[in-house]
């Protein structure tokens, strides 16, 4: 009887996108998403025991008021006001990524933590501290029964309950996608922009996602006070050179600056750099594609109460 | 028909002798083929060493008789670590134990496992044996120090790692062996150290051609002692 109650706590959930979205790259048959663990993981993501002095979470650089980006922050923050090397990506519609980070250098969204957690410029722990910190914590003990039936913590489960969360952050809900179900239309104006950017914009930031998730040099040269040649690191392939993920372009007013360094604020700066890049726009067309951008813009998802702190109980 | 219950008996008694036996596999490091404790000093030649950690994976143990496979030995991804003594020894209940010549096993963690996301037990990153700014396993991991390293505190640290081409370090292990029910592999460390202080690599802790170079080496430090 106990067995069968404990059973029907945990909730499987199915990760909810529209139509006009293609199917994840994230195996949800193999680890389907689930109530408790996304809670628990909701909770870890917000709670800065995950860093070294208890200053920075996850949500200190990937805040849902910016679409979990760093807004007005060009480089991204760490513990004793530590500056680091790029531009805290936004988060969201990761089940539809297969790389990680600006350079890719991540190859599974259950491995990216580690990354922040351990660096000395962001959380400046390690994955053992945050498993030993978690292990002295009752009520953290409490929410890994519920989530995994299991009392004793494990860095692994500290990582899945935090892939678990972090699926669940789907943008789908903006005006384009209305207009894509049929529930809303363009102005002139934006339509006009639509043209233009599939005509110019989409063969890297492919609808409906706005991002193939590849990597490209977008004629950016390097910032020469930090010297990031991108996926080149990765690699150690010189073709690799000033690649960069293409970022999505969904919820661009929630999350500027802009680029893997931050360098640009404003959208009409990054469309001037793209007609420096040979791609030939009129002041109209930018402030069409500009109009067109906005559409892009996800207040459901950013105003979402489910994805906010959610305060530990016990 | 008494020759046919004998031989029935003599071979119901052969089944049950194997049913319900372990085999156990040991794995002894050495250099200059004494077996090493953590923290203790040992001599390369001229060379006085310390050994503060060894670890690596031995993934997808098995029996082999030429060929053909016969039984899997131990879990699929085995940590092994100088610092837990129990960990040197892998042992499986034998249902039924066929006649074998060889063992394989691979070092690392193949690129599949390293693609699939996270995992419990020995490939719980809380082991120091993942990168964590750069996805991959460490496949082997030896550190220590030696008057002989013009580094700081005088220290060596070598990780092995790198699953993808062409700097993949995973190596798929051969070794022929005599049967029995309990094996002893030594790992003979020598000829890393022949790397490490003959072509003065101290430091390595990220995939490429020297990792490569070293890995190459893996198949030559297993030797299987009676």
């Amino acid at each position: 009887m106990i067995g069968l109650m404990s059973f029907t706590d945990i909730k499987v959930i199915r990760l909810p996108y529209p139509d006009h979205f293609p199917n994840p790259t994230f195996d949800f048959q193999k680890t389907p998403l689930d109530s408790t663990k996304i809670l628990l993981g909701r909770i870890l993501f917000y709670d800065p025991i995950l860093s070294k002095d208890n200053s920075i979470s996850c949500a200190s650089c990937h805040s849902p008021y910016n679409a979990f980006a760093h807004t007005d922050h060009d480089l991204s923050h760490g513990i004793y006001d530590a500056i680091g090397t790029r531009n805290a990506p936004a988060l969201f519609n990761l089940a539809w990524q297969k790389e990680f980070m600006w350079d890719g250098a991540i190859n599974h969204i259950d491995m990216q933590a580690l990354a922040p957690i351990s660096h000395p410029g962001e959380m400046g722990s390690s994955i053992n501290e945050v498993v030993s910190t978690l292990n002295a914590s009752n009520a953290y003990k409490e929410l890994f029964q519920k989530a995994f039936g299991e009392k004793t913590i494990s860095g692994a489960k500290v990582l899945k309950a935090l892939t678990q969360f972090q699926l669940t952050l789907v943008s789908a809900n903006a005006k384009y996608d209305k207009v894509k179900m049929g529930k809303d239309s363009f102005t002139l104006q934006e339509n006009n922009g639509y043209l233009l950017f599939k005509k110019n914009c989409n063969t890297c930031h492919q609808e409906p996602l706005f991002s193939t998730y590849q990597f490209a040099n977008n004629g950016l040269p390097v910032d020469t006070t930090l010297n990031d040649f991108g996926r080149w690191r990765v690699t150690g392939q010189t073709k690799d050179s000033l690649h960069f993920k293409i970022p999505s372009v969904r919820n661009l007013s929630y999350s500027y600056p802009y680029m893997h360094d931050g360098r640009f604020k404003t959208l009409r700066e990054v469309l001037n750099h793209y007609t420096e890049q040979k791609i030939p726009l009129t002041s109209n067309e930018k402030a069409d594609i500009i109009s067109f951008l906005l559409t892009l813009n996800d207040a459901d998802f950013v105003f979402d109460k489910n994805n906010k702190y959610d305060k530990i109980k016990g | 028909m008494k020759t046919a219950i004998f031989h029935l008996f003599v071979l119901f008694t052969s089944v049950t002798l194997d049913a319900q036996k372990a085999l156990s596999i040991s794995f002894v490091p050495t250099i200059g083929h004494t077996s090493i404790v953590l923290d203790s000093n040992y001599q390369y030649g001229d060379i006085s060493l310390s050994i503060s950690n060894l670890k690596f994976y031995i993934s997808e143990l098995a029996l082999f008789n030429d060929d053909t496979f016969v039984a899997s030995i131990g879990k699929q991804h085995h940590l092994f670590d100088a610092g837990l003594p129990t960990s040197g020894h892998i042992s499986q209940e034998m249902t039924e134990t066929g006649a074998f010549n060889n063992i394989r096993f691979n070092i690392g963690i193949d690129s599949l496992t390293h693609s699939a996301g996270v995992f419990e037990g020995d490939l719980d990153p809380i082991h120091g044996m993942y990168w964590s700014w750069q996805s991959g396993y460490i496949h082997f991991k030896l550190e220590g120090t030696s008057p002989a390293c013009p580094t700081r505190q005088n220290k060596f640290q070598i990780h092995v790692g790198g699953y993808q081409a062409p700097n993949n370090t995973f190596r798929k292990i051969i070794l022929p062996v005599v049967a029995s029910s309990s094996l002893n592999i030594e790992i003979s460390l020598d000829k890393i150290f022949q790397q490490i202080f003959g072509r003065q690599l101290f430091q390595m802790m990220s995939p490429g051609p020297t990792a490569v170079a070293l890995a190459d080496l893996f198949p030559q430090i297993f030797q299987f002692k009676k």
